[in-house]
């Protein structure tokens, strides 16, 4: 099967372009203005357009300076994601390599458990929360961001690290516990480290998860904690939409995820296909 | 004696066959301890942060709560639930959730399954095309929504620019009822056909080239190959992957919000759009939970009647 095809480049060249136009006309977008957005489409930056730096000019640091929300984003999304992952971690290892039993449930009974709560419609809690949330003042707030994305993140964590973990060898680990090491240490100097692969892609899909929520951000936030989706969101205005902006805005939030596109490609499959059985 | 030690002579006191899979040599009581000292602490976060949040909802189902009333639980009711089934608006926002589903997933299985094959065998540029087919799934559902919106306007967009060229005219893309659930069909394709090819790439990556040689040597063609012999091996993966699609369709949100704010009149108003209007913008949320929970039972129940049709399909496969 080592024979190469030609006409796989077809279909394959096809796919490309229906992936890749839309992504180039935001590219393209983002250099636009008012005059070169309305009256008919514009193909070309240079040639049926003048490209200019508006958009940019106005989101780092003008009137709708994203640098706020980007802050927010980075903050609530990268605590939560790592806190989900440490007690992810934790909670896969301890479900991969214990006979944990109660009531009924056994350990790949609890596993479901937890894997489960990723079947739930986000919008079911959403609305708990904004209540629960007013009444103990943490609608708008970092921390109240944080803690929700902890939930929404748990999850995905425990469900790839446990396919991770499976994959490590539990001689290396029965070893280091007849050399008189501790569970803890175990877990931490010697099984974890060994996932430390698996744990980046994790991380990356777990954030991504949370980077881009609308849902929870839209509903308990209002502005001093925004995040970036709330900011794209917001340039849809009474007085028009402000194109540029949004693609401006989302370019910024891009760049991270296809960074971690290129490193998930492989790792991501490892932990979505790992973790399910058993 | 130290505790180490005594830890090391249990353990090698105990015989390796009656131990799980994946257990360590170790008293039992300090097994079973220490194992929920790690699961513990996640499955707590989770009763709070899920399971909570789940319960009050429907205690707000069954209560009136709105900003009205100043987000007080009043007395016990089933108003809401006798409400849901007789709204009209309701059942058609399910009726959209279930045709976009149904159109979207196998589209994005067929696609992602053809793309998958094409890029199975080593070919030059395949990393190329495997990390660009992925990007779109990372893309935040606020981005994708008003990318659509901008490639779909009739004026400025580029696709009935096209069309206007070719003397085609402008269907008008987010205008009609039924166009405009095709094109939120459209937009959802291109967001998450990735995530199958992702899967199922990786299912026919694992199947070896022996078993693909043997079956042409003994005289299958390609279609025949696939079903028999590709299908069967990359059907639990299959089956993991639709499901994932087929719960994550149904709490379709934020893409269609920005691109068509549920429009036009209500032809695209998914479920959660719906609980989030009555729940967010009429504040009457005792019933945006309400409609939230039927759509859980929903989601529930169509994913238990799926495991069940996938595990008798696969068992006939395998046979």
């Amino acid at each position: 099967m080592r024979t190469t095809r030609r006409w796989r480049y077809i279909p394959l060249g096809l796919w490309a372009i229906f992936v890749l136009f839309p992504l180039y006309w935001v590219v393209i977008t983002a250099f636009k203005d008012n005059s070169s957005i309305y009256g008919g489409a514009r193909w070309l930056p240079f040639v049926d357009y003048h490209p200019n730096l508006g958009a940019w000019r106005s989101i780092l640091g003008g009137d709708n300076s994203v640098l706020a929300p980007l802050a927010h984003s980075l903050i609530a999304v990268g605590a939560s994601t790592f806190i989900a992952l440490v007690l992810g971690s934790m909670a896969a290892y301890g479900l991969v390599r214990f006979p944990l039993k109660v009531a009924w449930m056994r350990s790949h009974d609890i596993s479901f458990f937890i894997i489960s709560q990723r079947m739930m419609p986000p919008v079911v809690i959403v609305m708990a929360f904004f209540i629960l949330y007013r009444h103990l003042q943490l609608l708008d707030s970092l921390l109240g961001m944080t803690i929700v994305y902890t939930g929404f993140a748990l999850p995905i964590v425990v469900w790839f690290m446990q396919g991770y973990f499976r994959q490590v060898p539990i001689e290396l680990e029965e070893a280091a516990l007849i050399d008189g090491a501790g569970r803890p240490s175990v877990f931490w100097r010697i099984a974890l480290p060994l996932t430390a692969p698996g744990m980046v892609a994790t991380f990356l899909l777990a954030f991504s998860f949370s980077w881009n929520d609308f849902l929870f951000a839209v509903m308990l936030t209002q502005t001093k904690a925004s995040t970036l989706p709330i900011t794209i969101a917001q340039q849809q205005g009474e007085l028009g939409t402000a194109w540029w902006n949004i693609c401006a805005i989302s370019l910024i939030s891009i760049v991270p995820m296809v960074i971690a596109a290129i490193f998930l490609q492989k790792r991501l499959v490892t932990g979505l296909l790992g973790g399910s059985g058993r | 004696m130290t505790a180490a030690a005594a830890e090391r002579q249990s353990g090698e006191s105990g015989t390796r066959s009656d131990l799980p899979r994946g257990g360590l040599p170790l008293p039992r009581l300090g097994r079973i301890a220490s194992g929920w000292a790690f699961v513990l602490p996640a499955v707590l976060v989770l009763l709070l942060l899920n399971t909570f949040p789940l319960i009050y909802s429907l205690a707000l189902s069954f209560s009136q709560v709105s900003t009205d009333t100043g987000l007080s639980f009043g007395h016990a009711t089933l108003g809401n639930w006798r409400i849901l089934l007789h709204d009209d608006n309701f059942w058609t926002s399910l009726q959209f959730t279930a045709i976009f589903t149904v159109i979207a997933v196998p589209a994005e299985y067929v696609i992602g399954f053809g793309l998958a094959l094409l890029l199975r065998d080593h070919i030059a540029g395949g990393g190329f095309f495997r990390v660009l087919f992925v990007i779109p799934m990372m893309l935040a559902p606020v981005t994708i929504g008003f990318m659509w919106r901008m490639l779909y306007d009739p004026s400025n967009g580029p696709i009935d620019a096209v069309l206007r060229g070719l003397h085609l005219g402008s269907p008008g893309w987010l205008s009609g009822s039924h166009l405009a659930v095709v094109s939120v069909v459209l937009m959802d394709v291109w967001e998450w056909t990735p995530l199958l090819f992702l899967l199922l790439l990786a299912g026919l990556q694992g199947i070896p080239d022996e078993v693909l040689d043997a079956a042409r040597i003994d005289g299958a063609n390609g279609l025949q190959t696939i079903m028999r012999i590709v299908f069967p091996i990359v059907g639990p993966v299959s089956v993991m992957a639709i499901f994932l699609r087929m719960i994550d369709c149904f709490g379709v949100f934020g893409q269609i919000f920005l691109l068509t704010g549920g429009g036009p009149g209500t032809a695209t108003t998914s479920t959660t759009l719906f609980a989030f209007f009555q729940g967010f913008q009429t504040f009457n949320l005792s019933y945006g939970a309400t409609i939230s929970l039927a759509l859980l039972v929903l989601v529930i129940a169509v994913a238990t009647l799926f495991l069940l049709i996938a595990r008798l399909v696969m068992r006939r496969v395998q046979i």
